[in-house]
């Protein structure tokens, strides 16, 4: 059944979250990111390290794009929330140019480098030699690294651009997390799973796994949202980026609906996926 | 930059991939570093994780290197080290473990007892070196030792690889010369080609015919150097991981290099996929009775793994 993502009661942390967010909408953020001095980055197979000042790692920060490396170990959290929250372990005054390490995942950095054409990439090819990568060719060393990298992206672009916060979903399972806002502000909607076309493929193939993706997200309240990405013709070439044009998405709430919870009139959504 | 009481000062030698530590400060160095013909060398990602912590400084030709610099010096695959690599050796360090490279031996230093099962070949192609390169006593570390294979030159020079000069020997007991290498290149070192780094390598690379290449093993032919150091161990398809990376011990105030024991277990850093059954078996071939686990960094969130062939016992 086709509709909007149906409106749920949005989990904000704290009473002012809601209007925290809404004074610092992520379109503003990202218009801030656009206009940077472009920082540079190295291509390390798996990630791309960034370096940055304190007022870049900020914007990063509130945009949630990547995290300082090394990680410190964080402060236990506030009683309140504070946003933007404090970047654990990222002191300018240490560093000798005030740059440090902010590590990217691969689909955050093409997307600042492709979309928002802030940053530059960098690839060490050789011992001495540093070259800078166009975007083609970061495309394909992207695609070289990371399995199923172009339907991976393409998923986390969809969401980018209507200005969801996209993060890792590997410690809950998933692909991807999707917040409405900063996670400091805000609980996690999503668990996303991309799924490669539409037929049969080889996760969530049964009833048993959609039973344990739905147990893990709803111990974790979240809801579980596939996004089908398929290719709009049979034959695509993914060696350009401009491939993306040739796929369609398609996103998919699974909710699991509970006749013992639903009996009287005035239910709402969220207590439906409430897997007990 | 934090200013620490002990900092220690490292040079780094661009043929051999390693930081030659030239001002030894503090305990840190009970339990990193190799030692190799009474000098003490550290490889990048301990390079980078001293240097990090303000605990080292890095010179290349003199000069001070910057963080970036060393970074670069990581992330390029000549060095045997990749990013998710030294995520994970910084993760286990912070917590206290002692991390080396997998078979990669502490020292060759004298104190070490002589190894009983030395190879008779070993001995003709080393003569007099024999006696030096000496292997702890321990019988499972030989056994572990035994197992590495011999690596087949030359290898190809594609954008992600490196070409180095000096070819350098892992152990003693494996440093029989690869008879076509030898038929190659004869007894002079500096035109051997070298190492590999392990994470760039892609499948095309594997197909053009590197399908040989295993771990690396390569021998030291300059004889006026009583060295023998060991380089990376090279994976020759991104999806398979049949050799471990690092080897880990527990946190150990009073581990000694010249008798380490074998290692709490071995770390192997995972493919795309998790492994296979024979995967399993292949890596529990290599690693000679050592426990093994695997790692996966995603994002910066480190996972280690290990999967168990178990027997389910009858119950009553």
């Amino acid at each position: 059944m086709m509709g909007d993502s149906k409106e749920r009661r949005v989990r904000w942390k704290g009473r002012h979250a809601c209007e925290t967010a809404l004074s610092d909408p992520m379109s503003a953020i990202y218009s801030a990111i656009k206009a940077w001095t472009p920082p540079s980055g190295m291509f390390a197979d798996s990630a791309v390290l960034l370096q940055v000042n304190s007022e870049q790692a900020q914007l990063l920060n509130r945009a949630c794009f990547g995290r300082p490396y090394p990680p410190a170990i964080a402060p236990p959290p506030p009683s309140a929330p504070t946003y933007p929250p404090p970047i654990p372990g990222f002191d300018d005054s240490d560093s000798k140019e005030g740059l440090q390490f902010f590590q990217l995942a691969l689909e955050e950095a093409f997307y600042l480098n492709y979309e928002m054409k802030c940053v530059r990439i960098y690839h060490q090819s050789h011992k001495e030699e540093r070259v800078l990568l166009s975007h083609d060719e970061l495309w394909r060393l992207m695609l070289k690294k990371k399995q199923h990298f172009v339907q991976h992206y393409k998923a986390y672009s969809h969401m980018r651009s209507k200005r969801w916060v996209v993060l890792s979903g590997i410690q809950f399972g998933a692909d991807f997390m999707a917040y409405r806002h900063h996670p400091a502000l805000v609980h996690s909607d999503y668990a996303v799973l991309v799924m490669l076309g539409e037929e049969r493929q080889s996760r969530l193939n049964t009833w048993t796994e959609l039973h344990a993706m739905g147990r893990l997200c709803g111990s974790v309240a979240k809801t579980l949202l596939l996004i089908y990405v398929k290719r709009k013709d049979a034959a695509v070439d993914s060696t350009f980026p401009s491939c993306l044009e040739d796929f369609d998405l398609e996103t998919v709430e699974v909710n699991r609906w509970l006749p013992e919870k639903n009996r009287e009139a005035g239910e709402t959504l969220e207590e439906n996926s409430e897997l007990g | 930059m934090n200013f620490k009481k002990d900092v220690s000062v490292a040079s780094w030698e661009s043929e051999k991939g390693l930081a030659e530590v030239t001002v030894k400060k503090g305990k840190l160095w009970c339990s990193m570093g190799i030692i190799r013909s009474s000098k003490l060398y550290c490889n990048i990602e301990e390079s980078m994780y001293l240097a990090g912590l303000g605990s080292l400084v890095m010179l290349n030709d003199e000069r001070i290197m910057s963080n970036d610099e060393i970074c670069s010096l990581l992330l390029f695959p000549g060095h045997g080290c990749s990013w998710a690599a030294y995520q994970t050796f910084a993760y286990l360090k912070r917590l206290g473990y002692i991390v080396g490279r997998y078979d990669v031996l502490w020292t060759t230093s004298r104190k070490q007892e002589k190894f009983p099962s030395l190879k008779s070949d070993v001995e003709t192609d080393l003569s007099s070196k024999a006696e030096e390169l000496i292997l702890p006593s321990n019988p499972l570390e030989s056994v572990v030792k035994s197992s590495s294979r011999e690596v087949q030159f030359p290898l190809s020079d594609t954008m992600d690889e490196v070409n180095c000069d000096m070819i350098l020997t892992r152990t003693g007991a494996e440093s029989s010369m690869n008879p076509s290498l030898e038929e190659k290149y004869g007894n002079d070192s500096a035109s051997l080609p070298c190492d590999i780094g392990r994470s760039n390598y892609s499948r095309e690379d594997s197909e053009a015919g590197l399908e040989d290449l295993q771990s690396l093993s390569v021998l030291n032919l300059n004889k006026d150097e009583d060295t023998s150091l060991s380089v990376l161990n090279l994976k020759k398809d991104e999806d398979t991981c049949d050799q471990p990376m690092f080897d880990v011990f527990l946190p150990n105030g009073r581990f000694k290099k010249s008798v380490p024991g074998p290692p709490t277990f071995r770390l192997c850093m995972s493919s795309n996929h998790p492994p296979k059954p024979s995967d399993i078996r292949t890596m529990e071939h290599n690693c000679g009775g050592v426990p093994f686990k695997y790692v996966v960094v995603e994002c910066g969130h480190i996972s280690i793994f290990s999967f168990d062939t178990v027997s389910l016992p009858d119950l009553p």
